[in-house]
C-alpha cells in the first residue's frame, strides 16, 4: 500500500511540477486562470474546477473561469457578493480552506445553496492568497466522497500555492500595462489637444479618443454664453450609435437636476458604477424616453466638470454600456485627468477666441470705412485677417484727399499681432493722415512717421509701408517705398510695372535717414494695386515667384478698382492665406484729366 | 519632408561671443524659435552676438522681422550684433526687397 501511495504522490508531484512550469510562462490573468484550470483537475483528480477573484472594489467575487461546471451552474454564481453564505465567499474571507466530505454535509453547513450546487459529493475549496491576503479562491469538486487526509490537503495547498502567486503576478503585470496605457493615453489626449484646430473639431477628435479607451460613449457638453448646456461632442465605439444618441437629445434635453447639468453647477464629478434598471425609470421622462434609454444598453456612468481657472466650462460624460467595462474610481481619475487637460484646451481656445475679436474689432474700426470722392478715381480695398490659429496682424490702408485735388494712398504693415500691433496700425494710420493734410510730401510725411516710432515708448515698433501722392489732374505721382514689397501698377497699354524705386529700410527701425521720393507717371486709365506681403509670400518660395503671379493676375484683371479686386481675391484665394493679407486697388478714368 | 525643410537655429559659444547659426527656413512657423534664441542670448550678458545666415534656404517676413527687432535693439542697448550673409537667392531677394542690405552689414 505505502509503495502505491508513494507512487501516486510521485505522479501527482509531476503534474504539479508541470503545473508551476505552466503557470510561470503566462502573463496575463485571463491565461493564468486558463492554464490553472487545464492542469489542476488532472493534479488533484477532481471532476470539476473554478476560479473566482475578488473584484477591484473588495465587495465582489467573480467567477473568472470553470471547468467541468454546467454553463447555467457558472452563471448562477457568476457575481456575488463577498459577504454571500457560500463556500466561495467564506473561504476568502476566513482565508481557510474549506472541505466538505459529501454533499449533506456542504448542504448541511451552506443552508442558502441551491440544490444544484449539491450534484458533487465533495467539495474542496482552497483560498488564493499572498502573504496572508486573500484574493480569491480555487473552488474544486469531486464525484465521490472523499476525506481529504492530510497529504491531500497538503497537495490541494500546494497546487494552489503557483497559482495564487501566478495570479497575482499577472496582477501586477496587468495594473502595470494598465498605468503604461494610462499615460499613453493621457500622451495622446494631450497632443490632440494641443493641435491648432477649432474648438469644436478638436473636442470631437478627444471624444473619439476617449470612447475608444475609456468610454463606449462620450459627450462633451459646454456652458454657452446664455447660460444653456450646449452639446459641442459626441461619440461612440459604434459610430452609427452617434446619431441615435443625438437625435435622443434634441428630443429629450439633459435634465437640469442631473448628470451634467448637475457636473456643471456643483463642479463635483459622479461616479455610478453600476446603473441599474430602476436608475432609468427614475431618470426616464416619460415612457417613449425610458424605451430609448434603454435602448442605449447604459450600463455604467461617470460625468466630470469641465473647470479651468476657477470656472466651470462645461462636463463630459463617460458612459459603458453593454457586457464588460464598469467605472470604478481609478477610471474616474483618468477621467478627472483627461477632464482637467481638455478644461485647458478650451479655456485657451475661449480666451484665444476673445482676443481674436477684439483685435480683429479694433483693426476694423480703425480701417477706413469708405473712401473721398474723387472724379476720375476709384478706390477700393480688402482686408483678410490671419486663418485659423494665428492672431490678427497690423495691416492698413489708408487714402486722403488734399484740397488742393491731390490725393494720397498708403499702404503698411505693423510688425507684431493682436491688439498690440492694431492699436500701432491705428496710430501710424492717423500720422500719415495727419502730415498729409499738413502739406507735407510723401518723402517728408514717410520721415516724420519713421521718426514718431523711433521716440516712442516702449520696444522698438516696425512699420513697412508704401505711401504715394497722385495729382490726377497731372498724372504725376511721388511715392515712398519703405521695406514694403513694391506696388504694381497697370498701364493703360496693358504693360505691368513694379514700383519699386529706391526703397528705404522699414520705418522705425534705422538712424535717422534722409532720401527723395521716386516719381511717376499715372496717366489715366491705370490701375494701381497696393499691398501687403502675405499676398506674395509662400512658404520656401522665393518672393519673385509670388510678384510674378501677382503682375500676371493683374495684366488679366478688369479695368474697375472693385472687380479687380474680387479677381484677385478668387485668384490668389486670399481668405486661405494663413498671413493677414491687404490690398487696396486705384483705378484711374479717362475723365480725371478732362474734369480737372 | 517637412523635416528636412523645418529650419534650424544652433548656438555656439566662443569666450564672450556667442554664435547663432541658421539652416534651413526661418518662417512663420520657426521664427519665434530665432528669436527666442536671440533673446536668450542677449539677457545672457555676451559681448557679441554673430548671426550665421549663410546656411540659410529660405526667409519670409516673419523671420525677417526678428531679425531687424533685434538689430534695432542691438543698437538701443550698445550690443555688438553682426551678420554672416547668405548666398541663398530668395533670402537675398527679401532683404533687397525691405531694403534693409544696409542693416545686415553687407
Amino acid at each position: 500500500m505505502e509503495g502505491e501511495n508513494g507512487e501516486v504522490e510521485a505522479v501527482a508531484g509531476a503534474r504539479l511540477h508541470e503545473m508551476s512550469m505552466a503557470l510561470a510562462k503566462e502573463v496575463t490573468a485571463e491565461r493564468t486562470v486558463e492554464v490553472l484550470l487545464e492542469h489542476v483537475l488532472a493534479v488533484t483528480g477532481a471532476a470539476a474546477g473554478a476560479v473566482g477573484l475578488v473584484s477591484q472594489s473588495g465587495t465582489e467575487v467573480s467567477l473568472v473561469g470553470f471547468s467541468g461546471l454546467r454553463e447555467d451552474e457558472v452563471q448562477r454564481y457568476e457575481t456575488f457578493p463577498l459577504s454571500a453564505d457560500n463556500p466561495m465567499a467564506q473561504s476568502i474571507r476566513t482565508g481557510e480552506p474549506i472541505f466538505t466530505r459529501s454533499a449533506d454535509e456542504l448542504g448541511s453547513r451552506f443552508s442558502g445553496l441551491s440544490e444544484s450546487r449539491l450534484v458533487f459529493a465533495s467539495l474542496a475549496m482552497i483560498p488564493l492568497l499572498v502573504g496572508d491576503r486573500p484574493f480569491g479562491a480555487l473552488s474544486l469538486s469531486y464525484g465521490e466522497s472523499r476525506e481529504f487526509d492530510p497529504a491531500e490537503r497538503a497537495l490541494l495547498a500546494a497546487a494552489a500555492e503557483p497559482a495564487a502567486h501566478a495570479l497575482e503576478r499577472a496582477r501586477l503585470y496587468e495594473r502595470q500595462r494598465s498605468l503604461v496605457d494610462r499615460f499613453t493615453f493621457l500622451a495622446e489626449a494631450g497632443e490632440l489637444l494641443a493641435q491648432s484646430l477649432d474648438l469644436e473639431t478638436t473636442l470631437q477628435r478627444f471624444a473619439d479618443l476617449a470612447s475608444n479607451r475609456l468610454a463606449d460613449w462620450c459627450g462633451i457638453e459646454l456652458l454657452a454664453e446664455d447660460g444653456s448646456l450646449r452639446n459641442v461632442a459626441v461619440a461612440h465605439v459604434e459610430p452609427s450609435q452617434v446619431e441615435f444618441a443625438k437625435a435622443l437629445r434634441t428630443k429629450y434635453p439633459p435634465d437640469p437636476e442631473a448628470g451634467a447639468w448637475r457636473a456643471v453647477r456643483t463642479g463635483e464629478s459622479e461616479l455610478f458604477p453600476e446603473v441599474t434598471d430602476e436608475m432609468l425609470v427614475e431618470a426616464a421622462q416619460d415612457e417613449e424616453h425610458l424605451r430609448l434609454i434603454r435602448q442605449l444598453g447604459i450600463r455604467s456612468v461617470m460625468t466630470v466638470p469641465l473647470a479651468a481657472r476657477g470656472k466651470t466650462l462645461g462636463a463630459i460624460t463617460y458612459v459603458a454600456s453593454g457586457e464588460g467595462r464598469r467605472y470604478t474610481e481609478e477610471d474616474l481619475e483618468l477621467g478627472e485627468e483627461l477632464a482637467r487637460r481638455a478644461a485647458l484646451a478650451i479655456d485657451n481656445s475661449m480666451l484665444f477666441t476673445r482676443e481674436h475679436d477684439a483685435a480683429l474689432n479694433l483693426q476694423r474700426a480703425l480701417l477706413p470705412e469708405g473712401f473721398p470722392e474723387i472724379d476720375g478715381i476709384e478706390f477700393a480695398a480688402h482686408y483678410a485677417p490671419a486663418g485659423e490659429g494665428l492672431e490678427v496682424g497690423g495691416d492698413f490702408y489708408e487714402v486722403t484727399a488734399m484740397d488742393d485735388g491731390t490725393v494720397s494712398v498708403t499702404i503698411g504693415d505693423v510688425a507684431g499681432r493682436g491688439i498690440p500691433a492694431a492699436a500701432v496700425m491705428g496710430a501710424v494710420r492717423t500720422a500719415f493722415r495727419t502730415h498729409v493734410l499738413d502739406g507735407q510730401p510723401p518723402a517728408e510725411a514717410v520721415c516724420r512717421v519713421d521718426r514718431l516710432l523711433r521716440h516712442s515708448a516702449g520696444p522698438p515698433q516696425m512699420v513697412t509701408a508704401f505711401h504715394l501722392r497722385l495729382d490726377p489732374a497731372t498724372g504725376s505721382a511721388e511715392y515712398v517705398r519703405a521695406g514694403h514689397p513694391p506696388a504694381l501698377l497697370r498701364r493703360p497699354d496693358g504693360a505691368v510695372e513694379e514700383l519699386e524705386g529706391e526703397g528705404i529700410p522699414p520705418l522705425g527701425i534705422s538712424s535717422e535717414i534722409s532720401y527723395e521720393a521716386d516719381r511717376v507717371e499715372i496717366p489715366p486709365g491705370s490701375l494701381l494695386l497696393l499691398y501687403t506681403d502675405g499676398l506674395i509670400e509662400r512658404p520656401g518660395e522665393d518672393l519673385l515667384v509670388g510678384v510674378e503671379q501677382l503682375k500676371d493676375a493683374l495684366r488679366r484683371a478688369p479695368a474697375d478698382a472693385a472687380s479687380c479686386l474680387r479677381a484677385l481675391r478668387r485668384e490668389f484665394r486670399i481668405d486661405e492665406i494663413f498671413d493677414d493679407v491687404a490690398m487696396l486697388a486705384v483705378a484711374t478714368t479717362a475723365s480725371a484729366r478732362e474734369g480737372g | 519632408v517637412t523635416d528636412e525643410r523645418r529650419g534650424d537655429v544652433q548656438l555656439s559659444r566662443e569666450g564672450d561671443s556667442v554664435t547663432i547659426a541658421l539652416s534651413g527656413e526661418i518662417d512663420l512657423a520657426t521664427a519665434p524659435r530665432l528669436d527666442a534664441a536671440i533673446r536668450e542670448v542677449e539677457s545672457g550678458g555676451s559681448t557679441a552676438l554673430v548671426v550665421d545666415m549663410s546656411e540659410l534656404t529660405f526667409l519670409d517676413s516673419s523671420g525677417l522681422r526678428v531679425l531687424l527687432q533685434a538689430s534695432v535693439r542691438a543698437r538701443q542697448d550698445g550690443d555688438r550684433l553682426s551678420f554672416i550673409p547668405s548666398t541663398n537667392a530668395a533670402v537675398n531677394r527679401l532683404i533687397e526687397m525691405t531694403g534693409t542690405r544696409e542693416l545686415f552689414g553687407a
